[in-house]
């Protein structure tokens, strides 16, 4: 169905829409866009919450094969062959612009969608959970934020803690939102009327408490760098995958040593 | 301190020199002294010195020398180009014409603007597929179908592109200023003596202008040795590290990976490149110019 959807509209030899943009510039958005398709292999894991284990056992399988998969794509020309360069900004723009059918896009996306294409446009849209590796659950990658405060004076505790609840709470979490479609992990923001029967936001919830969030250690950062290399790797060489990932996991490792 | 004593120069120039110590000095020898420890942002205030551990591990680092590689093209490229252009618009434009005001403002307009900027703007011109301005106009006026200009094999070429369009104008302005120090009357008497524009540019333009070339190529090859924003800007040292130059690798060793005493020794790696640059431009150079 993909190669259907890459269409060459005027017969000259340039695809005009590709069915499917993905960013795979070096950006973090880059890697939480395609670590769903790693977690959707059944227990694949980046860290085992002490060392780097991504280039091991199932879990290497499981990278090699979503980056033999997105390697196809390219060459199949589902995707477009300048997926290294794109960021999640130009993936949005080439969405909106027709160049490209699909886009897998974070949910804050789809309220500049709206924005920059216009009611008539957004009528067209319509979102779908990021498909399952056959076999396994759906995934998706659960961002955000940390808010943490260093100081050790009492009054500016207590109004940083006074920040943080008012952040934190009802009103704010409902129009970040409502607004922004930043997912709020109030759960009851959802059965505000305004969310309430909003499919586009229903199905953003559901994704969201199904999600995985990166994990949390030290060292992520050099596993998040290697995890984007690789995705280039993929796209831009023919470069064996499996020693990719050997050498990836060992870099990434290495400086996970050097932290300790 | 009287107004006239032979010390007074000193209260003039001392706020100059603290201003150097504070931020050019010190932060030297501090760099110096993070890339011979083990100090890491994970990590505060728990590190101990390595002696020359950092150094080894660089130089048995394959991405090392693959940034190594990638500065080596980038600086030469950027160097040459940069240096002939700024050198040929400074020879175009050294003449009273109509509108040549006019047209150094627009030559100077890369060099005033900030680069990081410029380098999102370059971003959407130099974008792939049919959306890019580049390709946009290639496809709708040549019928040339979309150029992949930041994507692994002609990433380099465009960030050097990009890098030597916003450093022209300073050469040209460089290189304009020793044009017009030239004394007139070298050029009438080279006219009374039939010499074509050829034999003034190597007989009179190039001995007279050799201090200028060698400032022009020193602070040419010290700034893109160094050279950070632009190409943060465009693609980050990707794709696939195709533009990962030594300032983008010492900034992910130091700030993304934490690890400050590699960061640090790339860092000095750097500076000892622009110190040998500079030393062969001064033996280049030795000879002094033309004095007429």
């Amino acid at each position: 169905m993909g190669k259907k959807l890459s269409v060459d509209k005027n017969g000259d030899g340039v695809i005009d829409t590709y069915a499917l943009g993905i960013p795979g510039s070096k950006d973090v958005v880059t890697a939480c866009t395609l670590l769903p398709w790693f977690w959707g292999h059944a227990g694949a894991q980046l860290s085992d919450g002490q060392k780097v284990v991504f280039g091991e056992d199932k879990n290497k399988e499981a990278m090699v094969d979503m980056l033999e998969f997105l390697r196809k794509l390219v060459d199949e020309k589902i995707v477009s062959p300048d997926m290294a360069s794109l960021k999640f900004t130009d993936v949005e723009a080439n969405f909106i612009g027709g160049a490209c059918a699909m886009a897998i896009l974070g949910s804050w996306h789809y309220a500049s969608i709206k924005e920059n294409g216009g009611e008539d446009f957004i009528k067209n849209v319509a979102i779908a959970p990021i498909p399952a590796v056959p076999g396994n659950d759906p995934v998706t990658t659960a961002g955000g934020w940390t808010i943490a405060m260093f100081t050790k004076d009492p009054a500016k505790q207590d109004a940083a803690w006074k920040f943080m609840e008012f952040f934190a709470g009802h009103d704010v979490q409902k129009a970040l939102t409502v607004k922004a479609a930043q997912m709020t992990t109030l759960k009851e923001i959802y059965d505000e009327p305004e969310l309430k029967d909003d499919a586009v936001m229903q199905t953003f919830k559901e994704g969201l408490f199904g999600g995985k969030t990166r994990d949390a250690v030290p060292f992520y950062s050099a596993m998040d760098e290697q995890f984007q290399n690789l995705i280039q790797i993929a796209v831009t060489s023919k470069d064996d995958l499996n020693q990719a990932v050997e050498r990836a996991a060992a870099e990434a490792q290495k400086i996970a040593d050097s932290m300790k | 301190m009287k107004i006239g004593s032979k010390y007074t120069y000193l209260f003039f120039i001392l706020p100059a020199i603290l201003w150097v110590i504070a931020f050019t000095v010190y932060p030297f020898f501090f760099s110096m002294y993070i890339s011979l420890t083990n100090m890491n942002l994970t990590r505060p205030g728990i590190y101990k010195l390595v002696g020359l551990d950092n150094y080894i591990e660089l130089f048995k680092d394959d991405q090392f020398w693959l940034s190594f590689r990638h500065t080596a093209v980038f600086t030469i490229s950027v160097i040459t180009f940069q240096f002939l252009f700024g050198f040929f618009l400074a020879l175009l434009l050294n003449r009273p014409m109509k509108g040549t005001s006019l047209v150094r403002t627009a030559v100077m307009l890369p060099w005033v603007l900030p680069p990081v900027a410029l380098g999102l703007n370059w971003q959407w011109i130099l974008r792939g597929g049919q959306l890019g301005l580049i390709n946009a106009v290639l496809l709708q006026f040549f019928r040339i179908k979309p150029v992949d200009w930041l994507g692994f094999e002609r990433a380099l070429l465009s960030v050097i592109s990009v890098t030597v369009w916003i450093g022209v104008p300073f050469s040209f302005m460089l290189e304009l200023s020793g044009l017009q120090k030239i004394p007139n009357s070298l050029f009438e008497a080279a006219n009374v003596d039939g010499a074509s524009a050829i034999q003034k540019l190597f007989h009179i333009i190039i001995p007279m202008m050799k201090s200028t070339f060698m400032i022009n190529l020193i602070m040419i090859t010290i700034s893109t040795i160094g050279y950070f924003d632009i190409i943060y800007a465009l693609t980050d040292g990707g794709p696939n590290r195709a533009t990962e130059v030594l300032p983008l690798l010492m900034y992910h060793r130091a700030f993304k990976f934490g690890n400050l005493g590699e960061g640090a020794s790339v860092a000095m790696v750097m500076l000892l490149l622009s110190l040998i640059c500079t030393f062969i431009y001064l033996l280049m150079f030795r000879r002094k110019e033309a004095e007429f």
